[in-house]
């Protein structure tokens, strides 16, 4: 009456088991060392070219500012609670990198123009920032936003260098800047 | 349905006939009728994930997002791009995950190989391991 | 306070678990267990039953008491969170869930006991093997919640609505903050919410009992009808709870979420799909064993596998690893179920190997066109369907594991594999009831189909006459229809053929003939559900509607599938936490008003994004579904969608859970003929 119920359950069973086990290991040893910050095709490749209206519709501004060492974009809206405490060190820091050629350009994300005002007013406005609108959010998928704020950097030559995902502070915007205007391109 | 002969009269011709004639219907009617109508937009948005939200496609999703991005097919549909022309657009800066239909590469192979082997596998040992002509007992008739 | 009586509650448990797993093993070795060890096994279950009860009882006395000096009410709890959502807040983040993981566990563990004890003929070591199991489990969820997952830590450094610094010694300084962000606010909308999870989570970990009767049989080499009829009897218990809570769960998600969807094949809803294919394959597969003695070999491999793919479920649910892959290591929790998933697959497949030669697996199979046939064909198909949610989950991260390259896998994937396994399925589930045991002979087959066969496709005929040609729905309804029939055809001749001696009508015979074998009549009612559920995915799924974002403003009219839509107004109500606007939209027929829907969007104060909830208007045919991507005083922007037969989905999902539910509390007790004690039967259902 007893009989081996066959091979094949024995190999099913070290199948499974030995699959389990190497991809355990191997998920457990490869990620532990990733980093966040770096999956977009965006970084490294040119930055999409466009014209944006300005917020307050007295005109346009060009994207990567053609003027500019470093452009410098970033989305915000007035919804969004990250974007308020990252604002103050954008602020600073478009002013404190001005004269090495740097110009911060605000692109307002899923917002109605007179609330991204609004939240402007509030937290600060500086004559050396851009602030662009977003009709039917174009630049937000050529730059591939999933949620902000986010911030990207243009270098001299057109091509985009990095991007911060999450709200940003003057040290990593500084270091970002520096990479640029130090050696043209991170790493 | 009790008189055995006529039982057997149905059993043996009225009812296949019968079976047939309605499979018949069926399947000219459904293969006669109009291929569904699927807007291309909305097939392209079908494929990618909206970036905003969780899980749904942008097709789907009631996120302003996921509209707007909607809005950028139809209007490349209407200018008469290829729906790999559009997807390359639309997608330019976002990582490869966030396609919802996986390509047949090579990278994906043993993502379709995977499934078929098992079925393979399943079917090969149903059919060698468990047929096998066995000593005949006592039949205990169950229904 | 509340810390440490919550800390010394899980400890207690653990000690308990631990203290299970050692009782239950010397018990289960010795053959002639004396007194003295079951009584140790006894007391240690009593307690680790009442300290899981007495860790639950203290989170929530934490979350309603405001005590926000214990870390998870701090984190997750804030004082506007209104009733019942402060009670499910227990289980709405990842500590909670734990303890609420303990607790179920813990019940389960009584529930075996109560059931082995109860019989006549007495329990033995097989159960006394499988609490062995259950409580070396139980150390690691308990584990668990005393290390990376400790709802009760102290708060020592408080924010203003949240704690940045705690402390797993329960006689820190306590400093808690004066309020918390409270739970995710799409937890806080529907009162599903409350009751989906703690379903779920039955199920869950119900498949926790058959593998450890499994383990526990292999242990003790004691193959045999004793562990299956005992793994068969509580899967179908933990089948029930998640075919109930995966219904539950796509109800939520259609009234909720508000994309008009109920179904995305992301991982968390895969995760709860996955165990549901391999335990519904094991309930099939379990019959051949107990009818025909085969299958055994294969029955082991099932009870390990649905277990494991309940922590592989909770593992990618639960870790981060699905957010992304990288912040998986973040949470300690990750690793640390990563290991159990390994040690449990790992362990139990070797034990498997290395008693497979104890695994008797007699007869042959005679015919592959018979009773037995058709479940080895229902098995195969659920096992791939197992294996293509299982590959499609994981494939995207193990790509990314293995060679850093990413790949997405959606909906289009597993709609293109999952459609035609499921409509071979549904065949599958239509001639196998029909096929008799052994070898069936055509002559026979076709006897008892044809009628059937002709009533399915006539059904066919007249959705093709009457309401559509689209493919998948006609061939829905075909193969629903024949399911259906298949089973009406088999009572009908049974009660004909109960009646025919005793020259009574055969319609009165048949409550009696389904009393008579509860087990096939409750398998058929819930494959009946399937079949509803079936047609109505077809036909949510290819025979909507749907209008496009148009703006309204107030007074605005539109048209939309013969109704017309009237947007009349927007009101905000304003609640501590949130501050919801809805739109009034009437919904005309004919010139008749025939109902109000009001979709709103609520903007939670801790959430950047507006939470969207639809407005619904339910009719017997189909549902309108309407919700909003943008509102404000002067317009809105509506989006609408019909949702043909969308309740009979949630019936379908119901019929099969109560199908089980019924095959359950009418099975045949023990043949020592032990008189069914109320708590017995308590447990058992």
């Amino acid at each position: 009456m007893k009989r081996r119920p066959g091979r094949a359950a024995v190999v099913l069973a070290v199948v499974v088991a030995v699959t389990t086990a190497v991809f355990a290991g191997v998920f457990a040893t490869r990620l532990s060392q990733g980093s966040q910050l770096s999956d977009s095709p965006l970084v490294g490749a040119p930055s999409p070219v466009m014209t944006l209206p300005l917020l307050d519709g007295s005109g346009e501004t060009e994207i990567p500012d053609p003027a500019a060492q470093v452009t410098v974009i970033n989305f915000f809206a007035s919804w969004c609670l990250e974007c308020r405490v990252e604002h103050p060190d954008l602020l600073a820091v478009a002013e404190a990198f001005l004269d090495s050629g740097v110009r911060l350009v605000q692109i307002s994300y899923q917002d109605r123009p007179e609330d991204s005002i609004a939240f402007l007013n509030e937290l600060g406005i500086s004559p050396l920032v851009r602030y662009a609108s977003d009709p039917d959010s174009r630049a937000a998928i050529a730059f591939g936003v999933f949620g902000i704020p986010e911030t990207y950097f243009i270098g001299p030559d057109g091509v985009v260098t990095g991007r911060i995902i999450g709200p940003s502070d003057s040290l990593s915007l500084g270091r970002q800047i520096d990479l640029i205007l130090g050696s043209g391109r991170p790493e | 349905m009790a008189d055995p002969t006529g039982m057997r009269l149905l059993l043996r011709w009225v009812s296949p006939l019968l079976t047939l004639a309605l499979a018949a219907f069926v399947v000219v009617s459904l293969t006669t009728a109009d291929p569904a109508h699927q807007d291309r937009a909305e097939r392209i948005g079908k494929q990618v994930r909206c970036p905003a939200c969780e899980g749904e496609s942008i097709a789907e999703s009631p996120s302003s997002y996921a509209a707007d991005m909607m809005g950028y097919v139809r209007e490349m549909v209407t200018q008469g791009l290829s729906d790999q022309q559009i997807l390359d657009r639309l997608m330019a800066a976002y990582p490869r995950s966030q396609m919802l239909d996986p390509p047949f590469q090579t990278r994906t192979a043993l993502l379709w190989a995977l499934p078929a082997t098992a079925l393979v596998t399943g079917l090969l040992l149903a059919f060698y391991r468990l047929r096998k002509p066995v000593a005949p007992e006592s039949i205990r008739d169950s229904t | 306070m509340l810390s440490l009586a919550g800390t010394l509650a899980v400890w207690t448990a653990l000690v308990a678990s631990g203290w299970l797993a050692v009782a239950g093993w010397q018990a289960a070795r010795n053959p002639f267990a004396d007194s003295r060890s079951i009584a140790a096994l006894r007391r240690s279950l009593l307690v680790m039953v009442l300290a899981a009860l007495g860790a639950m009882i203290i989170l929530e006395a934490a979350l309603l008491a405001n005590d926000f000096t214990v870390s998870y009410v701090a984190n997750h709890h804030s004082r506007h969170t209104p009733f019942p959502f402060n009670i499910a807040t227990a289980w709405a983040a990842l500590e909670g869930s734990i303890v609420l993981w303990g607790l179920v566990l813990a019940g389960y563990a009584y529930a075996v006991w109560r059931r082995a004890t109860a019989g006549g003929t007495g329990p033995d070591s097989l159960d006394w093997g499988a609490l062995a199991v259950i409580g070396a489990v139980g150390v690691f969820f308990f584990g668990l919640m005393v290390t990376v997952a400790n709802p009760f830590e102290v708060c020592t450094e408080a924010a203003a609505r949240s704690c940045t610094a705690s402390s797993a010694l329960p006689f820190s300084r306590a400093v808690g903050p004066p309020d918390g962000l409270g739970p995710n606010p799409l937890l806080q909308n529907h009162l599903l919410m409350a009751i989906h999870p703690p379903l779920l989570y039955l199920g869950y970990v119900g498949l926790t009992v058959p593998f450890a009767y499994g383990l526990s049989a292999l242990a003790l080499r004691r193959s045999g009808p004793g562990w299956l009829r005992r793994s068969g009897l509580w899967t179908r218990v933990a089948w029930v709870f998640l075919t109930a809570g995966i219904t539950l769960g796509a109800w939520w998600a259609y009234e909720v979420l508000g994309w008009g969807g109920y179904w995305a094949w992301d991982p968390v809803e895969n995760a709860s799909f996955m165990p549901w294919l391999v335990a519904t394959a094991f309930l099939h597969s379990s019959l051949v064993q107990e009818r025909r003695g085969m299958l055994e070999a294969w029955n082991f491999v099932l009870v390990i596998g649905a277990f494991s793919l309940t922590i592989l479920g909770t593992f990618l649910t639960r870790s981060g690893v699905i957010a992304s892959v990288h912040s998986f290591t973040q949470s300690a929790i990750g690793p640390a179920l990563l290991g159990f998933l390994v040690v449990v697959t790992v362990g139990s497949f070797a034990l498997f190997a290395a008693r497979s030669q104890q695994i008797s697996s007699p007869p042959r199979l005679e015919s592959p066109s018979s009773r037995e046939g058709g479940f080895l064909l229902n098995n195969l198909l659920l096992t791939v369907y197992a294996m293509v949610v299982l590959t499609g989950t994981l494939y995207p991260l193990a790509l990314e594991a293995f060679t850093g390259s990413e790949v997405g896998v959606g909906r289009p994937f597993f709609d293109r594999m999952a459609v035609p396994i499921s409509f071979a399925l549904l065949l599958a589930m239509g001639i196998g009831p029909a096929l008799p045991w052994r070898v069936a002979r055509a002559r026979v087959v076709w006897s008892r189909v044809h009628l059937p066969l002709q009533v399915a496709l006539a059904a066919g005929v007249l959705v093709i006459i009457a309401a559509t040609r689209v493919g998948y729905v006609v061939m829905a309804v075909i193969a629903g229809s024949w399911v259906v029939a298949v089973a009406a055809a088999r009572l009908w001749s049974q009660a004909r053929r109960a009646a025919r001696p005793k020259g009574a009508n055969a319609w009165s015979m048949i409550p009696a003939v389904i009393r008579s074998d509860r087990g096939f009549w409750g398998g058929q009612l819930a494959h009946a559900g399937v079949a509803l559920a079936a047609v109505a995915i077809a036909c949510t799924a290819n025979l909507s509607q749907t209008l496009d974002r148009v703006e309204m403003a107030p007074g605005d009219r539109v048209e939309f599938a013969g109704y017309e839509l009237v947007h009349t107004g927007v009101s905000t109500t304003r609640t501590p936490n949130r501050l919801k606007s809805s739109a009034h939209v009437e919904i005309w027929k004919n010139g008749r008003r025939v109902g109000l829907a009001e979709p709103a969007l609520s903007q939670f104060e801790t959430s950047a994004l507006p939470i969207a909830t639809p407005g619904i208007h339910h009719t017997l045919t189909q549902d309108l579904y309407l919700s909003l991507t943008r509102i404000d005083e002067q317009a809105i922007t509506l989006r609408a969608a019909t949702a043909p037969l969308q309740w009979v989905l949630w019936l379908g999902g119901l019929t099969c859970a109560a199908g089980g539910f019924y095959s359950l509390v009418g099975r045949k007790r023990r043949r020592s003929g032990a008189v069914r004690s109320p708590e017995g039967e308590r447990a058992g259902g």
